[in-house]
């Protein structure tokens, strides 16, 4: 079972604000599935490469050619972001 | 004009034979939407403006007595994970509700270019985290044929505007059961092609190497017309795949994929595992009637196999998923898109916190923490690395099975669609309405839901899984179970 300073430090690491109300409901269920997945502990072994094989196994890289980029203006994009200004993404200062 | 139950070719028909304009046509389901949707709620925004243009286009063609595709005209639906240039794309949360795509996605742009019209963005739960669509920030959607059921999820906005008649077909992605489950819920045809053989690029990505985007018909054969066009190697998706069939586009006089014939035998097996206990003995017994008649065609042999590591699956995906989720979802950070909580006198991590926990809902925001749980120091060995292992193992038993067999049939889910509210408080209970579905996107392979009669007044849902890249026989064997219901 997660302790619910456990699930502050998960919340944490993962970024993300949750109520006190929902540090309890969070601790229950993520244990409880936690809990459900650990069956797998009953197999020896498996397989090492089991989920590499998915696709292609070898990296894929494009040709070095230009032009093979977004074909769109760079406003298209930055458009999307909440605040800018003069065009680029206004980011919070992350030095102090 | 009659212009209800229509499917692709009769579409086609009939804008071809000029009985009716691609306008009239379009015209007539955004009617339909507006008339059944307010109790469905299966659109979360209609491309009224794009759809008009898109069938204008067509019209023009054919007053210019030029000839049209087969998907000229045809009006379809699309999941709200997936781009549309200059449309909103929300993926079903609250932290992309303003978003406006930049570009279309690959399939997108595959089917504009086959003159498709988009009608809307239907619903789905955030992310395409759900079962039920009930995850939904924007409100659940129903279920057509008992509006106090789930119509399924993740894309039950999809399968819903296809049960409902809606449209002629949808467009929804399936990571553990999303395109395959709904369909069944609604009585659709639901197939979940090849892990990479459709191409994920402008598909908001859940766990990207287990998602795959497929279509949702009426009918086998419109999904394998779906399929044949939106399929392809992609260089914008390093993970897809050269596709064995080549019928893009697909013309109307041309048979589709009609590569692969049954020779004198075909072996269908039937896993053990997927008949369980506690599951609903109305789907079973609707299977096993099939799978019976099945057996009756001199040309198709019924085995048992066994897939034994079917158990495992669920486990496997609830660990390898989260895991991909909390790292393709760390992007949401209010800074780039989507929307964003106040940055007045807060440091940035404050700003992160606080804009993803307000914005990100609630399974949202379990899946990231157990991702990020079961990929922190200490524990990696144990889940990813464990789960990885035995992944390997599930794909082992495909491969075992498809030495002996051409294809698998077995239920789509253990139980017909549930009540609106029945499972939200329970994750475990809604995970494993996932439980016969999963295994298929861990090893990568096709497998696609056939409506096989009902259990009560709710539908069924029967797949059949073929070998990687065997979706051809999947939809030989599709266009027969049709038959036979």
């Amino acid at each position: 079972m997660l302790s619910k300073s456990d699930i502050k430090h998960i919340a944490n690491l993962s970024r993300i604000s949750i109520t006190p109300e929902e540090e309890e409901e969070f601790s229950r269920s993520i244990s409880f599935i936690l809990d459900y997945v650990s069956r797998l502990e009953q197999l020896d072994g498996g397989i090492e490469s089991g989920f590499v094989d998915l696709a292609d196994n070898s990296d894929i890289f494009r040709d070095d050619e230009s032009g093979v980029g977004l074909s769109e203006p760079a406003y298209n994009l930055t458009d999307a972001a909440p605040e800018t200004k003069n065009g680029y993404v206004k980011v919070k200062r992350i030095l102090q | 004009m009659d212009l209800f139950n229509l499917t692709i070719k009769k579409a086609h028909n009939l804008l071809v034979g000029k009985k009716v304009s691609s306008a009239e046509i379009t015209r007539h389901f955004l009617d339909v939407i507006k008339k059944k949707d307010g109790d469905i709620r299966a659109f979360l925004a209609i491309t009224e403006k794009l759809a008009m243009k898109q069938a204008k286009k067509v019209d023009d063609k054919i007053a210019k007595k030029e000839n049209i595709g087969l998907l000229e005209g045809v009006p379809c639906a699309v999941k709200d994970n997936i781009l549309i240039k200059n449309e909103k794309c929300t993926a079903g949360s609250k932290i992309l509700e303003n978003y406006v795509a930049s570009y279309d996605a690959t399939v997108i742009k595959k089917l504009k270019n086959n003159g498709v019209v988009a009608l809307g963005k239907t619903n789905l739960d955030e992310f395409a985290m759900g079962s039920s669509t009930e995850n939904s920030a924007f409100g659940p959607t129903k279920n057509p044929c008992d509006l106090t059921r789930v119509p399924g999820g993740s894309s039950g906005g999809s399968a819903a505007a296809v049960a409902a008649d809606e449209c002629i077909f949808a467009l929804g992605s399936d990571t553990g059961g999303s395109v395959r489950q709904p369909a069944a819920f609604c009585g659709a045809v639901g197939l979940k092609p090849t892990y990479g053989s459709v191409s994920r690029y402008g598909l908001i990505a859940m766990a990207s190497s287990l998602d795959v985007i497929g279509p949702i018909t009426k009918t086998v054969e419109d999904a394998e017309i779906i399929f044949n066009a939106i399929k392809g190697k992609d260089k914008l998706d390093s993970t897809t795949i050269e596709s064995n069939l080549s019928i893009f586009p697909p013309e109307a006089d041309q048979p589709l994929a009609g590569n692969f014939q049954f020779s004198k035998n075909l072996k269908i097996g039937v896993p053990k595992e997927y008949f369980i206990e506690g599951m609903d003995r109305g789907v079973e017994e609707c299977v096993r009637k099939v799978v019976d008649k099945l057996g009756k065609n001199k040309n198709i042999e019924i085995k048992e196999v066994s897939l034994p590591h079917t158990q495992y699956a669920l486990a496997v995906y609830y660990i390898l998923m989260p895991a991909e989720v909390s790292a393709n979802l760390a992007r949401y950070d209010g800074i780039r898109y989507g929307k964003s909580a106040s940055a007045k006198n807060k440091s940035l991590l404050d700003f992160y916190l606080d804009t993803r926990g307000k914005y990100l809902g609630f399974e949202a925001r379990r899946r990231i923490m157990l991702g990020s749980y079961v990929l922190s120091e200490g524990h990696f060995d144990d889940y990813y690395q464990k789960a990885g292992n035995v992944s390997g193992l599930i794909k082992e038993d495909f491969r075992n099975v498809f030495r002996e067999v051409d294809l698998i049939v077995a239920p789509t889910t253990p139980n017909t669609a549930f009540k609106i509210g029945e499972k939200a408080k329970d994750p475990m209970q809604m995970y494993l309405s996932d439980i016969f579905t999963v295994a298929s996107n861990i090893a990568g392979i096709p497998a696609m839901s056939v409506p096989c009669g009902f259990a009560g007044k709710m539908p069924v849902g029967l797949q059949v899984i073929g070998p990687w890249s065997g979706e051809d026989k999947i939809f030989a064997l599709g266009k027969i179970i049709e038959l036979l219901v």
